[in-house]
């Protein structure tokens, strides 16, 4: 597709009016109807066409007989009846001059039976001869906050600069939920599915020139023009960084691929060169891409893998110093004027001055905690910097632990404008409702106002850890 | 760049479905790689004529387009040092199945390492680097990159092998001349981007490098069906 087409693709995210051919009247299962009604529920502003030729009504819409008797060619049409009815559908949106056009039917080459492969070179001729944009088959299609097109993904989500790529309807679900619940939003992402005719590369281009996009996320599997992805990529990453989330990296994933999407997953070793190679971000698991994409879209660039850790007490202080150097970090000694200032504030008993930097104190009185990272943020041995946060517990046996001391900190670092990147880990991840609640909402509460905040120290680093890797390759931060 | 010489044996070896070792030479060399002396004897005296030439000690190995993987018939015999070993091994060789000649080498120094390629069927033409002998199939220490390459992947290639130290210099051992590595990378993975058309994979195994260069010892060219 050349340049000013892949353009055109945004259409898919912003449409005027929709039309969906497969709606039921009764029934509200998955499917064109629920979609409808989603859409209907999330406030879309634009024109709602079902098309049912034995309906005259469907959940309050004007439906019609056929995409013929609409008023007018619809931005979008949603595919959704069976299979072998699927290229009839959209030769008649050909006709129309509807050009947009998501397949959300499966039973296409992911089935791996004959009739299911030729279906699909079927729905992909017509694709080329008609000249038609189709995203699919099998797949959820695309998804737009700021659109209210969120019949899928987190519903009502939020609006943001994430531009996402996704060959799983069911991964991007869980991750726009989880990201957007801690504030991060999302500009648009699209589920492409066995991507017959539009695929990840075409949407990679797209969003690598869309301004409202600053960060791309991928969940891929397999992708058919490596080439062109490999070319895009390497072009995109030093100014949009690519988080991808690569499914089928082992041989039982990898089989499972073929059932899922109908395509091949390709060799582990062979894509770990292409990330080498691209730049390219690459995370195993919805948690690191979730963690991956605070750090990228809060923080700003680092220039070095110092990590100075604030909190924990003895025996976390060592057990995160360890995690820091596995993931290849540093842990770097404390200028001598940042001692100075570190040791006029901490006791000499029962704590330890330096780094990791173990005080009570910077946990009780928040002037500590500031004095601690405002001496950090001046000493140029430390570029990032790990607060360990703990959530009020009756353990801890100060009376004063109620008192809210969030707000006082946040306005602290966004006053400093994140001057290195800083970021909280607050745990709780054990079956106390109560911890439960506690953390996940000073976690939300500190994403939110721009600092992430992570349920480990694990976490927090190898966010970080990938983060530092991406600044030094394109020559933010220093190091080998 | 293809040029006539270089299409022409290609066209010529699509029968077999690969290059012949004697062909393959030549191609490496008319792109512009290292190779060693070589030459192609079928009787005794021709043998001894060639070897005397080059001088010894040479290798001597089976051309025949029955035999892809030549020391699986034992049809590789390094360190040959007289016209007696050689004229020996040359009978015992023309038995071999599709016997069409002996080649003779000069024998080159040096660690070994191989350079491969092949077709990737999402990426195209991808470029491998590994410590040759028995250690690529033992360690995999192997470092991968999309072709077309330049100094600077090479390099990162180079660095990405966990042996490295065996190639900048080991307890005394000589540092092999790592530009000539480089060079040879970048032209062989331009190489591949020509290729990628006409051929499955390529294998330059054993390239063996030294303080002062790099040479492909033995390569094997698989052609697309």
């Amino acid at each position: 597709m050349s340049r000013q087409n892949v353009r055109e693709l945004g259409r898919f995210f912003n449409p005027r009016s929709i039309a969906v051919i497969g709606v039921s009247r009764e029934s509200m299962n998955f499917g064109g109807s629920s979609f409808l009604h989603h859409w209907l529920k999330a406030g879309y502003s634009g024109r709602l066409y079902p098309i049912n030729p034995k309906a005259t009504e469907v959940l309050g819409l004007k439906a019609y007989p056929s995409l013929r008797a609409l008023p007018e060619a619809p931005d979008l049409v949603m595919v959704a009846v069976r299979a072998d009815l699927v290229p009839a559908a959209l030769t008649e949106c050909a006709d129309v001059g509807a050009r947009f056009i998501h397949v959300l039917t499966a039973g296409f080459s992911e089935i791996s039976t004959p009739e299911g492969r030729e279906l699909e070179a079927k729905l992909a001729a017509i694709a080329k001869e008609r000249n038609l944009r189709i995203i699919g088959p099998n797949c959820m299609g695309p998804y737009s906050p700021s659109s209210h097109l969120t019949a899928w993904g987190a519903n009502p989500g939020q609006d943001g600069r994430l531009g996402i790529i996704s060959q799983s309807g069911g991964v991007t679900q869980r991750f726009t939920e989880y990201i957007c619940s801690l504030g991060v939003g999302v500009s648009k992402a699209a589920s492409i599915g066995n991507a017959a005719v539009l695929d990840s590369p075409d949407f990679l281009e797209f969003m690598s020139g869309d301004s409202e996009i600053d960060l791309i996320a991928a969940y891929l599997e397999s992708i058919r023009d490596g080439r062109r992805f490999f070319d895009l990529a390497r072009r995109v990453t030093p100014r949009k960084p690519i988080i991808l989330l690569k499914g089928g990296q082992s041989r039982r994933g990898a089989a499972t691929v073929s059932s899922h999407t109908g395509r091949m997953a390709g060799d582990p070793v062979i894509w770990k060169s292409v990330f080498e190679q691209t730049g390219i971000v690459p995370v195993t698991s919805l948690q690191e891409w979730v963690d991956a994409c605070l750090a990228f879209s809060l923080l700003p660039k680092t220039r070095g893998k110092g990590v100075f850790i604030v909190g924990g007490g003895g025996g976390n202080s060592v057990l995160f110093s360890d995690a820091c150097i596995r993931v290849g970090l540093d842990v770097p000694t404390l200028s001598g004027r940042s001692m100075d200032r570190i040791r006029s504030i901490v006791p000499v008993a029962g704590s330890i001055a330096g780094n990791p930097l173990d005080f009570w104190g910077t946990y009780l009185v928040n002037d500590f905690l500031f004095e601690a990272l405002n001496a950090a943020y001046e000493d140029a041995n430390i570029h990032m910097v790990v607060v360990d946060r703990l959530i009020p517990r009756i353990a801890f046996h100060s009376p004063d632990l109620t008192a809210d001391s969030l707000t006082e900190i946040v306005d602290f670092i966004r006053s400093r404008r994140q001057a290195k990147p800083t970021v909280f880990t607050i745990d709780y991840d054990g079956g106390d409702p109560d911890l439960i609640r506690q953390g996940s909402d000073l976690r939300a509460r500190f994403c939110k106002a721009g600092i992430p905040a992570y349920p480990s120290f694990e976490r927090a680093i190898g966010a970080l850890a990938r983060f530092y890797r991406y600044c030094r390759r394109f020559g933010y931060a220093a190091g080998r | 760049m293809l040029n006539r010489e270089i299409k022409s044996i290609l066209e010529k070896s699509r029968k077999w479905g690969w290059v012949l070792e004697p062909d393959a030479q030549r191609i490496l060399s008319l792109y512009g790689f290292k190779t060693p002396k070589f030459d192609v004897a079928a009787t005794g005296s021709e043998a001894v004529a060639m070897a005397r030439k080059i001088g010894y000690p040479v290798v001597a190995k089976i051309v025949s387009p029955d035999v892809v993987h030549k020391s699986d018939v034992k049809g590789v015999v390094v360190g040959i040092k007289d016209d007696e070993t050689l004229i020996r091994t040359l009978a015992r060789l023309s038995k071999i199945d599709g016997f069409a000649g002996m080649l003779i080498a000069e024998m080159v120094r040096g660690v070994e390492l191989i350079i491969g390629a092949k077709n990737d069927f999402q990426f195209g033409p991808m470029v491998l680097l590994g410590m040759g002998g028995v250690g690529v199939e033992i360690y995999k220490d192997v470092s991968l990159r999309m072709a077309p390459l330049n100094t600077k992947d090479a390099d990162h290639m180079i660095h990405g092998l966990g042996a490295r130290k065996l190639l900048t210099g080991y307890r005394g051992s000589e540092p092999i001349h790592l530009n000539a590595l480089k060079k040879t990378i970048v032209i062989f993975s331009r190489f591949m981007m020509d290729m990628q058309d006409v051929v499955e994979s390529v294998d330059l195994n054993p390239v063996m490098c030294n303080a002062k260069s790099c040479i492909v010892a033995d390569a094997r060219i698989m052609l697309k069906k």
